[in-house]
């Protein structure tokens, strides 16, 4: 399966590069023609869709293959794949730019979000940023149709690592649902028929990401503004969230080297309450579609500019990042396909355990160091 | 839905390039995050205006050009509005209980 999986993630031919010429042996059968109008909603990266594919051949044979790899890639981890009840599936009216949607249980409660595979901003099936490109538009470093693992393996490596909190439980499933959304929708009428023809149909099935729901939550974005907006002073603020539950989130988002870790893809909920009734609050990261690039470069930490990164990392923290073990993060990886960002795990750790060895060396401090890797001095 | 966003923002782009001040607020709160005035980011929210300062917008490569081909955009750059209205807005912000006013 592992050797199916590789073949299927390594072998897309449509980086950034022009693809070849179709040989007369192609099974396409197309009119001579141009790409002249956007009739398939590319958008913002029509341009490049020309540059890259001059014809309409050659991008309905990348499109044909792009479905192909779907296909394949979600055979190679059908065996991975939990069972989910039969719920309601609703769009994700407040998602970022990537396909979600909730499961919703018989009592009208969202249970799950659900993130298919095919949807991640840059791939096919995206609604409104459709590619035919493989690696990411929003990101270097980050190849396509890996999002769903990248979930997952977020959640695993949370557990490996002794911050399993902070990542709600996240598996693979495998759903069919009239809801989700298909490329075929930002196709113009007048082109659909060859689009179906050339590329033939578009699977319901769809791989995906299947996270636990977090009830009473809000963004950090809005929680910070709400304790802001009161008045609250940055050693108050501090004191409103759980020290131990921010530094394993730091610590979490320096393993997985997270490129998107803004302030709202954290989640903020009710831990407890402090001697005067005040909300302690804890933190769980969500959306790890950016995380696990191939190369260090642009981590993105918003944690490290609130007042509980100027605090030193404590023993706990210490201790949690000495026993990261990258040999076994990088079978981890190789489980779900991620065998490109290996090399760049195991950079990112060694650097990370001796930063945390240093005396009285603070998270924002680390967090600044982190940042720096690949960069010249 | 999220296209029509980013031509949303796009067209406050260009409401901001007119010199109209525009402020993004939580609508529940009333809170201020940011005010664009006269070209000039006020910003309320001081642990987000250290962050544009220190580590500012990252720029997606699809959009590099439209950006002088940098990778990002910082606090005091003259096309930190645009980017701040076009980029990480709809990237990391858009949200109903967020919304640019007049």
């Amino acid at each position: 399966m592992k050797a199916c999986l590789s073949n299927a993630l390594s072998s897309y031919p449509y980086e950034w590069e022009l693809t070849p010429q179709n040989s007369p042996t192609d099974p396409f059968v197309f009119e001579e023609g141009l790409l002249k109008e956007d009739l398939w909603s590319f958008g913002y990266f029509w341009s490049e869709v020309v540059r890259q594919f001059p014809t309409i051949e050659q991008l309905y044979r990348a499109i044909y293959d792009l479905h192909q790899k779907i296909e394949t890639i979600k055979e190679s981890f059908r065996l991975q794949a939990e069972s989910f009840p039969e719920w309601r599936m609703e769009p994700n009216e407040s998602r970022g730019v990537c396909g979600s949607y909730f499961l919703v249980d018989e009592e009208g409660e969202r249970r799950f979000v659900v993130k298919p595979l095919d949807e991640d901003a840059g791939c096919i099936h995206s609604d409104g940023f459709a590619t035919p490109f493989t690696s990411s538009p929003f990101r270097s470093n980050i190849p396509l149709y890996r999002s769903s693992m990248r979930e997952v393996l977020a959640y695993r490596v949370a557990v490996a690592i002794g911050v399993g909190s902070i990542v709600p439980k996240t598996e693979l499933g495998i759903f069919t649902s009239d809801q989700f959304h298909r490329f075929s929708e930002g196709i113009d009428g007048k082109e659909l028929s060859r689009y179906f023809e050339e590329c033939g149909p578009e699977g319901r099935e769809k791989l995906c990401s299947v996270q636990e729901y977090v009830p009473h939550a809000k963004s950090l974005f809005e929680a910070l503004h709400e304790l802001e907006g009161g008045g609250l002073s940055d050693e108050e603020i501090a004191h409103r969230f759980d020290q131990t539950d921010f530094e394993d989130a730091n610590i979490l988002l320096w393993t997985n080297y997270d490129t998107d870790g803004h302030m709202g893809n954290f989640l903020v909920y009710p831990k407890g309450v402090d001697e005067i009734g005040n909300e302690i609050l804890s933190l769980k990261k969500i959306d790890h579609g950016l995380a696990f690039p191939d190369k260090n470069r642009q981590l993105k930490n918003s944690l490290s500019y609130l007042p509980n990164a100027k605090r030193p990392l404590s023993a706990e923290g210490k201790a949690k990042i000495a026993a990261v073990d990258g040999e076994q993060l990088a079978k981890q990886f190789e489980q779900m396909g991620l065998e490109s960002a290996v090399a760049a795990l195991k950079e990112r750790i060694s650097i990370l355990q001796a930063l945390a060895k240093k005396t009285d060396i603070t998270i924002q401090e680390i967090d600044r160091a982190m940042s720096k890797i690949g960069k010249k001095l | 839905m999220k296209r029509t966003l980013f031509l949303a923002t796009s067209a406050l782009g260009a409401a901001f390039a007119s010199g109209e001040p525009m402020k993004l607020v939580n609508i529940k709160t009333g809170f201020i995050v940011v005010e664009f005035k006269e070209g000039k980011a006020e910003f309320r929210d001081r642990f987000l205006e250290v962050e544009m300062k220190e580590t500012g917008i990252l720029i997606p490569p699809f959009l590099a050009k439209t950006f002088g081909d940098k990778e990002v955009i910082f606090l005091g750059d003259p096309l930190f509005e645009k980017a701040f209205i076009e980029v990480y807005y709809p990237l990391c912000i858009a949200n109903v209980v967020y919304q640019w006013q007049n």
